[in-house]
Parts: C-alpha cells; sequence; structure tokens
C-alpha cells in the first residue's frame, strides 16, 4: 500500500462508504451515494474553511490593494521597468502585510482532494469484478462489507459514467442523441461564478488578460472534466461551487456591513485592506493612503 | 487562485485526471474464463475465445478471425453434448461456435436492451440455454437458434437491482440463480416463474454460484458468509462466518465444503451443520474456487501461486509461483490441472497433478516462456 492510497485515497473512499452505509442502508435513501458524495464534499469545504477563507481574504485584499494610490503610483512609476516594479510591489506586500501568494495553498491542498475523490468514486462504483476485487483491497475491516455493490444511481444519473440527461424526443440526433449534459453546464457556470468572485484582478494588461483567460478557461475545463469524467465528479464539482460561490458572497457581505460610510469608498486606498495590513498600516507614520481609512470598498 | 499559478496547475491536473481516466480505473475487466469438454481447453480472454488441445497446448481455432473494437471476451464458455459452445461477452451478446472448428452456428445476439455485460458463464440445460447477464436479468435461449424463451425477470418488468455474475445452477426443473443484488433464487426451469427467494436478512453479495449438496444450496458472499440454504424453499440452514469476503464457489467432497477467503485462508466445513473443521492461511488472497480431484486440492492464490495440498494429512504437496496473478478457477482435465493467468505470461499452463510438472504452456501468438516464475 502506497503513501497516496494509505494518506489519500483509503480515508476517502471509506469515509464515503461510512456516510453511504448511513444514509442508504441504515436511513433508507435513495441515491445514498450522490447523497454521500454532497456530505462528504461539506465535509472537505468545513474542514478546509480556514484555508478557504485565508484564501479569499487574501483574495479581497489583492482586489482592494488595485485601488491603493501608493501601488498605482509604483504601476505608474516603474511601467517600463518590469524587473522594478516587481522589486517595488513586493516591499509594498510587505509592508502592508499582504503574501500575495496566499491564495494559492488552498488551491493546492484541493489538488490532491480532486484526484483523490475521484479515486475514491471511480473505485467505489466498480461494476466489474477485477475492479471490484481491486476496491477490496482499499476498504477498511470495520466497514460492513454487506453494503457492497454500491448502488450508483443518483436523480437520473449513473455516478460512475459521463452524466446525460436522456431527453426522447433528442434520440438519434447527432452529439445531444444520448441526452444534454445538464451538469457540465451547471458545472462552468458555477465555476465561472467561482472563479469571477475568487480570482483578484490583476494589474496592468498582461495581468489583467491573464485573469480574463482564467475566468474562461478554468471553467470550460473543469465543464470538460464534468463532460467526460464519472458523473460522481461532476457533482462534487457543483456542489464545491455552490458553496465556494456562497462562502465568498458571504464573506463580501461580512466585510462590506461594518464599513460605516460605504458610498465614498470609490477610488479609495489602503484603508480597505483589512486585518494584519490595517494593523501595520496604522503604525506607520505617513502612510500612502492614509486618507482613504475608515472606508468600506 | 493567483491567475499565474494557476494555467500550470490547471494543465497539472488536466493531465493527471486525464491520465487516471485513462488508467482504465472504470474499465471493465475480468480474468479468463476457461471450461473444457476433456479434449479441448476453452478460454475466453479479452478480445478473443481460444480453443486449445487439452494434451499438448496447441491452438487448434481462435473466435473472432480479428479482434473486434469493444468486445471483450471473460465468461468461461458452456459446452453442449451436441458440439456446440456457447460464449459470452461483454457488450451483453451471446454467440454460438461449433466446437470443432469455432465456425458461428448462430449469432452474435444482443441481449436485453444493451448495457449489461456478461461475467458468469452460460449454463446448458436440455435445449435451453441460460445466460446470466451484469443487466440484472437472466435470459433462457433456444440452444438451436438463440431465439428468446424467458427472461427472469421478465423482460418488462424491472432487473434486479444489481448485476448477475454468476452461471446459474441447475436441478430438474429448478434454476437456482445467486446475485449480486444479495440475493439466491430458485426459478422455474421452462417458464422462468420464481418459485422461492432466499429467506435471509439482507447479507452478502454473491460473486460467485451456488453449488447443490444433499439437498442444500452452499454459497460464499462478500459478507463473509458461507450460508447454506435448503434448496427446496431457501430457508438458511446455516451460516459459517470467515474472516473475509469469500468470492469463489465452494467445492464439496464426501460431505465436506472447501473454499477459500480474500484474507488468504482456506476452510474446510462440514456440510451437514456448517461447522469448521480445519482452516490453513495461504500466501495471498483467494478469490478463486478450489478444485477436488479425490484427496488432493488445487488452489489459486491471487499472488500468483498454484498450490495443491492432500486433504487427509492437511499438508501442501507442492506449489508453482505463476507470472501474473490467479483468479480464474483451476481447471482438472485428465491427470492435468490447468490454470489461466491474469496478465501474466503464459495465459495457460498445465500440470501434473501428482508433482506439479509442467506439462504443456500456451500464449497467443506463442511464446518460450515457462509457466514456473522465479
Amino acid at each position: 500500500m502506497n503513501i497516496w492510497d494509505s494518506l489519500i485515497l483509503n480515508p476517502m473512499i471509506n469515509a464515503l462508504l461510512y456516510i453511504y452505509d448511513f444514509l442508504g442502508p441504515t436511513l433508507g435513501l435513495a441515491g445514498a451515494f450522490g447523497l454521500a458524495i454532497i456530505v462528504f464534499t461539506i465535509l472537505i469545504r468545513v474542514i478546509t474553511l480556514p484555508l478557504t477563507y485565508k484564501q479569499q481574504q487574501s483574495t479581497q485584499k489583492m482586489q482592494e490593494l488595485q485601488k491603493d494610490k501608493e501601488y498605482i503610483k509604483i504601476q505608474e512609476k516603474y511601467k517600463g521597468d518590469r524587473q522594478k516594479l516587481q522589486e517595488e510591489q513586493m516591499k509594498l506586500y510587505k509592508k502592508l502585510g499582504i503574501n500575495p501568494f496566499a491564495g494559492c495553498v488552498p488551491t493546492i491542498i484541493q489538488l490532491p482532494v480532486i484526484f483523490g475523490l475521484y479515486g475514491a468514486i471511480i473505485r467505489s462504483l466498480a461494476d466489474s469484478p477485477t475492479p471490484l476485487l481491486e476496491f477490496s483491497k482499499h476498504i477498511y475491516t470495520s466497514v460492513s462489507s454487506t453494503i457492497i455493490p454500491l448502488n450508483s444511481q443518483f436523480l437520473w444519473m449513473d455516478l460512475g459514467q459521463p452524466e446525460r440527461f436522456a431527453i426522447p424526443a433528442l434520440e438519434g440526433l447527432p452529439v445531444v442523441g444520448d441526452g444534454l449534459p445538464v451538469l457540465a453546464v451547471i458545472v462552468i457556470i458555477t465555476s465561472y461564478l467561482q472563479t469571477k468572485l475568487t480570482t483578484p484582478p490583476q494589474p496592468g494588461a498582461q495581468g489583467a488578460g491573464m485573469t480574463q483567460m482564467m475566468g474562461i478557461y478554468m471553467p470550460l475545463l473543469l465543464g470538460w472534466f464534468a463532460y467526460t469524467l464519472a458523473a460522481g465528479l461532476a457533482l462534487y464539482f457543483v456542489v464545491s461551487n455552490v458553496l465556494a460561490i456562497g462562502q465568498a458572497l458571504l464573506m463580501k457581505r461580512f466585510r462590506s456591513e461594518p464599513s460605516p460610510k460605504p458610498k465614498k469608498s470609490e477610488g479609495s486606498g489602503r484603508a480597505h485592506l483589512k486585518g494584519k495590513s490595517d494593523g501595520k498600516a496604522k503604525g506607520k507614520k505617513n502612510p500612502p493612503g492614509k486618507q482613504a481609512r475608515g472606508k468600506g470598498s | 487562485m493567483h491567475p499565474k499559478l494557476a494555467v500550470p496547475l490547471s494543465i497539472v491536473g488536466t493531465f493527471l485526471l486525464s491520465a487516471c481516466a485513462g488508467a482504465g480505473f472504470r474499465t471493465a475487466s475480468s480474468w479468463p474464463g476457461l471450461s473444457s469438454d476433456g479434449e479441448t481447453v476453452y478460454l475466453a480472454y479479452d478480445q478473443a475465445v481460444y480453443a486449445v488441445n487439452a494434451n499438448n497446448g496447441d491452438l487448434r481455432w481462435s473466435y473472432p478471425e480479428e479482434p473486434e473494437s469493444g468486445r471483450t471476451f471473460y465468461a468461461p464458455p458452456a459446452v453442449s453434448e451436441h458440439g456446440t459452445l456457447y460464449v459470452g461477452d461483454f457488450a451483453n451478446e451471446i454467440v454460438a461456435l461449433k466446437t470443432s472448428n469455432g465456425a458461428v452456428e448462430w449469432g452474435p445476439i444482443q441481449l436485453g436492451k444493451g448495457g449489461g455485460r456478461i461475467v458468469g458463464g452460460p449454463t446448458v440445460a436440455g435445449n435451453l440455454l441460460l445466460v446470466p447477464s451484469g443487466d440484472g436479468r437472466l435470459y433462457a435461449r433456444d440452444t438451436s437458434d438463440g431465439s428468446a424463451v424467458w427472461a427472469f425477470p421478465p423482460e418488462f418488468d424491472e432487473p434486479l437491482e444489481h448485476p448477475i455474475w454468476s452461471a446459474p445452477v441447475v436441478e430438474g426443473e429448478r434454476v437456482f440463480l445467486t446475485s449480486m443484488d444479495h440475493n439466491v433464487y430458485a426459478i422455474d426451469l421452462f417458464q422462468g416463474r420464481q418459485l422461492w427467494i432466499a429467506d435471509r436478512d439482507r447479507g452478502g453479495a454473491i460473486a460467485d454460484s451456488p453449488v447443490l449438496a444433499d439437498n442444500l444450496l452452499l454459497a460464499g458472499t462478500l459478507g463473509q458468509e458461507l450460508i447454506a440454504l435448503d434448496n427446496a424453499r431457501g430457508r438458511v440452514a446455516w451460516v459459517f462466518n470467515a474472516g473475509d469476503w469469500i468470492w469463489g464457489s465452494p467445492v464439496v467432497g464426501d460431505g465436506v465444503a472447501y473454499f477459500g477467503d480474500l484474507a488468504g485462508q482456506l476452510h474446510a466445513v462440514k456440510v451437514s451443520n456448517g461447522a469448521e473443521i480445519w482452516n490453513v492461511t495461504l500466501p495471498g488472497r483467494i478469490s478463486a474456487s478450489p478444485a477436488l480431484s479425490e484427496d488432493r486440492i488445487f488452489v489459486a492464490a491471487e499472488s500468483g501461486t498454484l498450490i495443491a495440498r492432500e486433504i487427509s494429512t492437511n499438508r501442501e504437496l507442492w506449489n508453482v509461483p505463476l507470472d501474473g496473478e490467479l483468479q480464474t478457477d483451476p481447471l482438472l482435465v485428465g491427470d492435468a490441472v490447468i490454470v489461466a493467468t491474469n496478465g501474466g505470461e503464459p495465459l495457460l499452463c498445465a500440470f501434473d497433478i501428482e508433482n506439479g510438472t509442467e506439462l504443456w504452456s500456451f500464449t497467443p501468438g506463442g511464446s518460450e516462456k515457462r509457466c514456473r516464475s522465479s
């Protein structure tokens, strides 16, 4: 048994099995594996909440930074000298207590979750002898073996197969004859919204272009995964995206509510930067953008 | 996500997930299906069915002439006394071939609406061919032309909740069927009506065929149990708890049932009351049914070792390590025990049951490789 299996894959498989056992055989709910994926995704979201909170905090700080006068000044001043511009930006980040890469860590942590979950779903829904025998090697002895094989049906989907919503009227037509990829479309839409809400705008034409590309590329990529891979993974993407969108919106509201004069916030500066950066900025003798302190975003 | 990192991460992600998908985690597959009429060994594996001389391992014929995309064979073929071989594939089709030369007698015929696959071998009962399908139905077809006779459950009804992976067993006018839906059924041979369903709490799924012994029906379950049912009504006579999943069917000799489990234990249990006589731990999981020849039992361990043991003394006689995994039930033909390897080479190996000496081997396309792995 390798490290990946022991630390990531097996705990995920068995967590799914425990949840499935509780929801299906114990409570008698239909579509228990789909529900297990939803519950599992919520659990993963809760466990990684401190990280995603930090990521979104960092994103918001980066967004607010775009309006900072000193930041804008640096951009203009070193427009022609990229290396100097980066140096100055880094100095400013340091001064304000911003880690521009803080938002990446949660994403990196989520990658093994996605890969692990995909492996767990695919293995759990083994539908022929060899994969089922292979799957048996991953199951903890404490899991009831009477739940095997799992029922892969959830709503109109077979969670182990790419999702298609069959419409009899479309039968026989090219591309959509097998049904419409409803979940893949939802994945694209929710991924787009999530990327929009959580990706900070980048300075300069290059950065803005990259952000724009990300806003299109990521949803399409995840949509492609949802279109071609197991529906269980697409379900995970949808639930995860919806939760992330909800979390981002809540955080936005939470951060904007305490602001006493939100209308005057247009064009304001570093005062938007909260938490650690606020503290640091307050300690400075004459920090740039000081005049905007207290104005919400 | 920081855009600068998101692009390379998503490229890596695309690559990894695509690799995962392409790695065949969900590729439907099984192990070689093996059967024999005493003179020829029939092997269904991957994209072909091979007829191999049981005396020397020479290839007699293979089917189809050219591999067909999307058509794979793993179910043990059924041989009729009239010289016809019935082969099921993973496209849920059945075909009848002449045992003499592999020529098609009829078929391939699609069973049901498609989507299933034939994992357990068909069973011939008079002029009926009983084909278990992964689509959750048992199909009865006319052996002469493959025409439909009945299906269980009937095709206008819902199929079983999970696939059927085991060959049905016929006694008189009754068909006994086990299923991955955790149930055991008795069905009327001529009409396909359900006679009874095993009267037991939801136990484990049943992957292999039941075995009849002394009016009892024995079946191993993935719920770690060997169950014995009264074959008249399906009531539980006794239950034996093993340490792990029981995948293969038991074999019965002199009132004793022998079977292995995935913990690698070989059990000997009294058929009359389910009391364990002995057990022995072998190297590797056991998913195949053992083979019995008088005082000898042959066990294929998944790790790739074929083991011969003497029952009366409960000691090992010989063992042969092979290349590849062993999940196919060993087959006794004359004085040879024949095994098919999964993912190894040679594909078929025949050993002298007395001493484990290699008699012959078979690899599609030919190979000089010996069976015994170093």
